[in-house]
């Protein structure tokens, strides 16, 4: 079952000044379970196409649809709610809010839906848990190290249950055995929840963990594979 | 959750939000001290100022003070005396009897004001006794004049010398006296100094053969701020034809300098608060845009703009509620002690004051209405200028145009 699917995604930044043009008709679709890479050299368009899937930015021509909405056509508090309750997200950097502990960054996001007080708080622990975090539910984010916060950041994106998760670079500022760890807990919720998962990076260890590798190129997909040996070391 | 956000969020950065609080609470005491110094130096001036001569008000028959003729007198109603004396708030009140005549001693002749006072009620309300320059006070002899010195000076007499006055009387009768000259006095204004002559009410009533008529009942008060109600009440119990006049129409030039002192407050009250404006206003931009890359991350996760906003909003508003309300507890002690250990100003500032008649301590006035008068505009400045935090996050987007 089609999760996303995009047709003929186009993004022109600047369009009166000095046109850039980020996407080239995209087309893409993404199942539900998959764990997908978006790759390709910086400035191939990789933040723009997760931004115009998560309903963060616009495209300039061509459409998104997710799970049978389209929503290019959805505005204000309509497109916030959406995203609120349909997608999760993990950014490269500043995912936290500083002055909330671990667990109530993961809470956060239920109170906005709001979840009952049970439900949240047995969610909460069960998904700080599975990002390996149970001893850290107090700590601020500038308590935990970076590799810690973006664990927060994946727990905090799943807590919603939304139909998938986007992930721009969410390797980008971690160390290698940090950054290995977190595709394994990624990974891990993917499998064991069925978790459907896009994320973009450059980093050869991350992309060998996909199961699917779209690659960009200007704006364009240029390679499209799934790959099978896939390393699981968990 | 907003609450606890918001709150988290004033602890976050501690030094800036006691720095903030602390600059609206000084702000806050400030304009309080500054309004409260200001409202007592003019209620000073005024105190003063009517307290000398016109009183808060006077009782007139209604035409006197358009036609100052003997024909506008009354005799003082005994329900007024009645109630004046019961009255709390009065200080004091007197009666007087003026018109014009011409004075002379040898050959110089001069028109003047005969004004007929009682002398223990004037030295005992308006301090009348002081002023007087040479010679001395009345002291129950009949036919004592005191007259201004700017006349003395005019007609070459002194103290001792004898004035010899023609005039009209109530009536048509004429008016004819000789007087004994005991002192002479200086009030202050050339004008009332070069025409002034005073005499015992009975005397005055007799050269004007007006028996027990008077043309003004002068009425002071402890002080301004009540004279409408008391001057209300008085009107009340007057007969036909009488009427209490308020100083502001007696003295036209005085209740315009006052006016501009009015006008000076607002000013200086206005500069005070365009000042706290700009620092509240540096605060709040600096908590916006710091949070910019943060707010956008609320956005995209799902947190509605009005969510966001009423979590700013109650941020700085719990600022200026807090600096609000240490201003106004602060305030107190600070006004109460300058209320009891006045601001008094000394040497040439001091003489400048009291060449107009003005005591040179000025005591604050302490108004708690005024207190919340203050601590509520800097909280509706504040709250207005979060319009500007309002406003970025209403025109935020989770991926901005680059430049
Ligand atoms: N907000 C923006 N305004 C203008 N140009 C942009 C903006 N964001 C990205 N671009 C341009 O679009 C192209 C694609 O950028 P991006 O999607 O960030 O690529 P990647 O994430 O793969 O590095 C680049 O040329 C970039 O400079
Ligand atoms: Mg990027």
């Amino acid at each position: 079952m089609k999760v996303i699917e995009t047709r003929n995604l186009s993004k022109i930044y600047n369009p009166d000044k000095v046109p850039v043009h980020a996407l080239n008709g995209v087309n893409l679709a993404i199942e539900r379970g998959e764990f997908t890479a978006i790759v390709g050299p910086s400035g191939s368009g990789k933040t723009t196409l997760l931004n115009i899937i998560g309903g963060l930015d616009n495209p300039t021509s061509g459409s998104v649809v997710v799970e049978g909405t389209e929503i290019a056509k959805l505005e204000g508090n309509a497109l916030i709610n959406f995203r609120l309750h349909n997608i999760g997200f993990v950014f490269q950097a500043y995912n936290l809010i500083p002055v909330l502990t671990a667990k109530e960054n993961v809470e956060f996001v239920m109170l906005l839906q709001t979840r009952p007080k049970g439900e949240r708080e047995a969610r909460v622990i069960a998904l700080l848990e599975a990002v390996g975090l149970s001893d850290k539910t107090d700590k601020r984010p500038s308590e935990l190290s970076g590799g810690q916060q973006q664990r927060v950041a994946v727990a905090r994106a799943l807590a919603s249950k939304p139909k998938f998760v986007l992930a721009d670079e969410p390797t980008a500022n971690l160390d290698s055995i940090s950054a290995e760890n977190l595709l394994d807990i990624m990974l891990k919720l993917n499998q064991e929840e069925n978790m459907t998962f896009i994320f973009s990076t450059h980093d050869a260890r991350v992309i060998r963990r996909a199961r699917r590798v779209v690659t960009l190129e200007d704006g364009r997909i240029k390679k499209d594979l799934v790959q099978n040996e896939v390393s699981i070391n968990f | 959750m907003i609450g606890l956000l918001a709150w988290r969020n004033l602890w976050r950065n501690r030094r800036r939000t006691f720095i903030t609080v602390a600059s609206i609470m000084f702000a806050v005491v400030f304009a309080n001290v500054m309004d409260a110094l200001l409202s007592g130096i003019n209620q000073q001036m005024t105190d003063s100022m009517v307290g000398i001569y016109s009183g808060h008000f006077q009782v007139q028959q209604q035409d006197f003070w358009e036609d100052k003729s003997l024909h506008n007198t009354f005799i003082p109603p005994k329900e007024a005396a009645g109630l004046l004396d019961t009255l709390p708030e009065v200080k004091g009140y007197t009666k007087r009897l003026e018109s014009v005549a011409l004075a002379s001693a040898e050959n110089l002749t001069r028109g003047v004001l005969v004004v007929g006072i009682e002398p223990d009620n004037e030295k005992r309300i308006t301090g009348l006794e002081e002023k007087v320059q040479a010679g001395s006070y009345f002291h129950g002899n009949p036919g004592d004049a005191i007259i201004g010195k700017g006349l003395a000076e005019y007609l070459d007499i002194q103290p001792g010398d004898t004035l010899v006055m023609i005039g009209e009387g109530y009536h048509g009768a004429s008016a004819a006296g000789k007087y004994h000259i005991c002192g002479t006095i200086r009030m202050g204004s050339p004008d009332l100094d070069n025409n002034l002559v005073f005499l015992t009410l009975a005397d005055a009533q007799f050269f004007f053969a007006a028996y027990g008529r008077v043309t003004s009942m002068p009425v002071f008060l402890k002080d301004n701020t009540i004279q409408k109600e008391v001057a209300q009440e008085i009107s009340g119990v007057l007969p036909e034809g009488l009427i209490t006049q308020p100083w502001q129409k007696m003295m036209p030039m005085a209740t315009q300098s006052l006016g501009l002192i009015d006008a000076m407050r607002i000013i200086v009250l206005a500069l005070l608060y365009l000042l706290i404006s700009f620092s509240i206003f540096g605060t709040l931009i600096m908590m916006a845009n710091e949070r910019l890359l943060e707010f956008r991350v609320l956005l995209a996760i799902g947190m509605q703009k009005t969510k966001m906003g009423a979590m700013v909003l109650l941020e700085s508003v719990s600022l200026a509620i807090l600096g609000a309300a240490l201003g106004f507890l602060a305030s107190y002690p600070v006004v109460t002690y300058l209320n009891e250990y006045p601001i008094t100003f000394k040497g040439r500032a001091a003489q400048g004051w009291e060449s107009f008649g003005i005591d040179p301590v000025m005591p604050t006035i302490v108004d708690f209405s005024m207190f919340a008068m203050h601590s509520a505009v800097i909280l509706v400045i504040s709250a207005l200028l979060s319009v500007y935090a309002l406003n970025k996050i209403r025109n935020l987007e989770v991926v901005p145009a680059k430049k």
